[in-house]
């Protein structure tokens, strides 16, 4: 049993470095490249900063499973133990084959603590948000009858929204929204959400949200604005390629800001934007020619390259984590 | 009517099968709400009971006892129903609480000012103004 604690002491330690050392680099890292992705296609933008979002908590646990598996074939092939080539004993081993004896040090349990409430809470309170929020909107698409248009449902309220939903990939639109626009425009509205169910758009910003948990709180912040504006920039330029006409899209965009602000203010804060919000980026993008757009294959051989990278530096960060954990036992 | 101030309570399938029996077909009891939508998901009147009390309890339903059964009726329209729990998301969104599972076509949090309206709708409208632009 002291065996099984010990090793799920050192997994966890292991992942929290790992995660926070991510999480500094692309602190570090953004400062730099955040303001050159601005110039990136909005798609491929969007695909970035996801990859950026998850990247400290997947890397942090993928790493360390990594870090597990010589000692993981150690069980499998006694051969392949690499524990013999040093000594057993000594100091804590990421190992199935020779597990600390004890649960380390009480300074180890209360990294671990630390660790977990640090990380569990946001984690556990962002679930229960978006679990409430998803039956709510369920209960929304369920009673709502269809518009007519295939995905598209219309609900009653004096609120000007429009929205893609991650249940059930459907698009509601407002009443009051259909009343008030042109058929034109209401069109362009539609065009713009369905793009998101297309790309997955809110189950990529629930991913995001959910997984980005492993940054500092000011960097995910900027994180999942700037990942918010990509996919919003996105399927602004779908919609656009559907109805062909970029202006008119802008158009939508200004009318629907427009019937926002002469709508009932909900009753928690509101921020008011001016000159570099996210509405002013979008037109201004729409009214500029479209952005060249990147070759998702690009990305791919980047995660490829980073994924060798993890495999290839799986034997020095093992010794690494075991040195830095033995520290932590002294 | 009875309307509840507080949070929009949060509905299983089987109650939000109900509601809308009671929006389409008006008042029933549980044998009529039972023979529409309770056999075909073979599940008992006891069960169509239940979800009709807990209804009444969160005050979506109101009952009237006629002879020995209990009449039920929806104590919102769908419309007020609509408005209560879009309102509820609008609130979410606005605190960044729902982003997770809606993405709205303009920032709910984020109301753009006259003047960068007025900036950028002139913009447009100069687009639309220069020659070879389509009416």
């Amino acid at each position: 049993m002291s065996g099984l604690l010990g090793l799920v002491q050192l997994f966890v330690l292991s992942a929290g470095l790992l995660t926070i050392i991510t999480a500094l680099l692309i602190a570090v890292a953004y400062r730099f490249l955040g303001p050159r992705l601005s110039s990136v296609g909005p798609a491929r933008r969007a695909r970035i900063l996801t990859g950026l979002c998850v990247a400290p908590l997947l890397v942090g646990l993928l790493q360390t499973c990594l870090f597990f598996l010589p000692g993981v074939l150690g069980v499998i092939w006694p051969e392949l133990d690499h524990c013999l080539s040093h000594s057993a004993a000594g100091h804590a081993h990421l190992c199935l084959v020779h597990p600390p004896t004890a649960a380390g040090a009480w300074l180890g349990w209360l990294v671990v603590l630390i660790a977990l409430i640090g990380l569990g809470r946001p984690l556990l309170r962002d679930i229960t948000r978006t679990w409430r929020s998803a039956r709510l909107v369920r209960q929304l698409i369920r009673t709502a009858p269809s518009s007519g248009e295939d995905g598209v449902r219309i609900v009653e309220s004096s609120h000007p929204i429009a929205a893609a939903t991650a249940v059930d990939s459907e698009v509601i639109v407002s009443s009051s929204l259909v009343e008030a626009l042109p058929s034109s425009l209401l069109h362009a509205v539609v065009e713009h959400e369905r793009a998101h169910v297309n790309r997955r758009d809110p189950w990529r910003r629930m991913c995001a949200m959910l997984f980005s948990a492993g940054h500092m709180p000011a960097v995910r912040e900027r994180l999942l604005a700037d990942l918010e504006l990509a996919c919003e920039q996105a399927s602004d330029e779908t919609a656009a390629a559907a109805i062909g006409d970029r202006v008119q899209m802008a158009q939508a965009l200004l009318a629907v800001a427009r019937l926002l602000t002469q709508a009932p203010a909900p009753t928690s804060p509101i921020t008011v934007a001016f000159g570099g919000s996210s509405i002013s980026a979008r037109v201004d993008a729409l009214l500029a020619p479209p952005l060249v757009e990147g070759r998702a294959a690009t990305e791919a051989l980047w995660l490829a390259a980073a994924t060798l990278f993890c495999a290839v530096a799986a034997s020095p960060g093992h010794h690494l984590v075991e040195h830095f954990i033995a520290l932590l036992g002294q | 009517m009875r309307a509840k101030a507080q949070t929009m309570p949060l509905l299983g399938e089987l109650e939000l099968a109900v509601m809308d029996f009671l929006w389409k077909h008006g008042p029933g009891d549980v044998r009529q709400v039972h023979q529409a939508i309770g056999s075909r998901r073979r599940i008992t009147s006891n069960t169509v009971q239940s979800a009709l009390k807990r209804l009444h309890d969160k005050g979506l339903t109101e009952r009237e006892k006629v002879s020995h059964a209990y009449i039920y009726r929806a104590a919102c329209s769908r419309a007020a129903f609509h408005t209560r729990a879009l309102g509820q998301v609008v609130g979410e969104l606005s605190q960044g609480e729902a982003d997770a599972v809606l993405a709205a076509f303009v920032d709910i949090a984020e109301r753009a000012g006259a003047e960068q309206l007025e900036r950028l709708e002139a913009l447009v409208a100069a687009r639309l103004n220069e020659p070879g632009a389509e009416p």
